[in-house]
């Protein structure tokens, strides 16, 4: 076992039963939904809730690796070094805060917009602007 | 902060064992004629467990509400009840819309720590605000009012506040959420960028106000006619008054009405007009600008503080998960606030 977040086809490669995690986050998104049309207050607010999570799980497990792949090469150029694989964005963050990158602010400043954009693609893209939505990963 | 509203809802237990707390402590400050009656919950906020309830003595009713501190952490950023009943007692005294301190839970109530006021009539659900024609008036009349109510808040003499001196927020407001950002992690690209952009551009010291600190639609009561009462003063502290106007203008606070960015009810020129019509000072864009840029910056640390205590264990909920996971929109916002949209 490593430390490392296994990829979505590892992931789909563990077993070939069905359903797959897509198709089981699909199925109890489906049952907590249904609990939500059924409740009020406070446990129709959690349902709905959960549900958004789910959606986040599933959204995580079929983003492409290329943007984890194209960060990592962006973060490499800006800061001299290879990212730590634990905390990848570590020494980004101390040498942007410190004002050691305060030379390539346009760079860093793109980085740091690519980098909330593929977040947000996760958690919730319909947030973003039309201008960030089909650009490339 | 960032209350959830929930329906008013059957009591379950916990809420049933507060209610006979409570009306013990009204027996003992208004004898034992006096009982409670109609308790429901109304919010359960990041900080404060929100109850109404009425208040029946042979005299008459009174609509009243208890507010109890649900969140105690040393590095907890919001102030203690004391503090915010005697900011209540401050405001109130200088004719704000704010409702009427009533009396401050004891020991001796065995109700934790928080105090009881006056129950405004009203709606604060944004969703209601932002779209139902009986609040069009109330909507058109968003932006100025808040000017006035900016400027009426902001010349409070703050010596009449002497603790809030102590505060870190009142010592330095983007220090004070930095040193919160590291405890719950840190390490995220867009707020470290977003720290250095608020460093190289704060805007020059000035006269130390009274800031409400979480003054936005969700923390306002209003009815059909406009703003009837200011909730919230958890984050209150002293500094700069602008940082009222960069929190009120917030892309979250705008709630999809992004070409509105007074609560997503009016635009930011009523605003500085009322302020400065009012006895408060010219305000630039410019300068909200910095204040909107380090008002997502706090949003997206006051959402990571949610997920830590969630992680944590201390506050285990769904929607304090779901916090961890929205600091990337706020992200986003503080980024593209930089870059000149949401003007």
């Amino acid at each position: 076992m490593t430390d490392t977040p296994m990829s979505p086809e590892r992931l789909r490669a563990l077993t070939q039963d069905r359903p797959d995690i897509p198709e089981l986050l699909k199925t109890v998104a489906e049952f907590i939904n249904g609990v939500a049309g059924r409740s009020s207050g406070g446990e129709r607010y959690n349902a709905l809730c959960a549900v958004f999570l789910l959606k986040v799980v599933e959204r995580e497990l079929a983003a492409s690796t290329l943007a984890a792949q194209c960060q990592m090469r962006e973060l490499a150029r800006l800061t001299g070094s290879e990212p730590s694989v634990t905390e990848p964005y570590a020494a980004f963050c101390a040498s942007a805060r410190a004002g050691k990158l305060d030379a390539q602010w346009d760079a860093v400043m793109a980085f740091a917009l690519r980098q909330v954009i593929d977040k947000v693609r996760v958690t919730n893209p319909d947030y973003l602007e039309p201008m960030h939505r089909e650009a490339a990963m | 902060m960032a209350a959830q509203a929930l329906h008013p809802m059957v009591l379950d237990p916990v809420i049933e064992a507060i209610a006979a707390r409570l009306d013990a402590a009204v027996k003992r400050r208004h004898g034992s004629a006096a009982r409670i009656a109609n308790v429901q919950v109304a919010t359960l906020g990041a900080s404060n467990r929100t109850l109404l309830f009425d208040l029946v003595e042979p005299g008459g009713t009174q609509q009243l509400v208890l507010r109890q501190e649900t969140y105690r952490a040393p590095t907890s950023p919001f102030l203690p009840p004391a503090e915010q009943y005697r900011i209540l007692q401050a405001v109130h005294r200088h004719g704000l819309p704010v409702p009427e301190p009533v009396f401050e839970l004891e020991p001796a109530d065995d109700l934790e720590r928080g105090f009881v006021m006056t129950r405004i009539a009203g709606e604060t659900l944004p969703k209601t605000l932002l779209t139902d024609p009986a609040y069009a008036q109330a909507r058109a009349r968003f932006a100025t009012q808040t000017g006035e109510i900016f400027a009426r808040l902001h010349a409070i003499p703050v010596d009449e506040l002497p603790f809030l001196t102590a505060s870190a927020d009142s010592r330095d407001q983007l220090a004070a959420q930095v040193t919160r950002y590291d405890s719950y992690g840190g390490g995220h690209p867009a707020l470290d960028v977003g720290i250095r952009w608020l460093e190289r551009h704060r805007p020059p010291p000035e006269p130390a106000r009274l800031v409400h600190g979480d003054y936005r639609i969700g923390n306002l009561i209003l009815d059909p006619t406009g703003i009837v009462g200011v909730l919230d003063w958890e984050c209150a502290h002293l500094g700069s008054g602008m940082a009222d106007f960069g929190w009120v203008c917030l892309r979250s606070w705008r709630y999809g009405n992004i070409d509105r960015p007074v609560g997503g009810m009016g635009p930011r020129s009523e605003l500085q007009a009322a302020y400065a019509a009012n006895g408060g000072r010219s305000v630039s864009a410019e300068e909200i600008l910095w204040w909107e840029v380090f008002s997502a910056f706090k949003w997206a640390v006051i959402n990571m503080m949610q997920a830590d205590g969630h992680l944590r264990g201390e506050r285990r909920s769904l929607p304090f998960a779901c916090c961890g996971r929205n600091a990337s929109m706020i992200e986003y916002d503080l980024l593209m606030t930089i870059l000149g949209h949401y003007r």
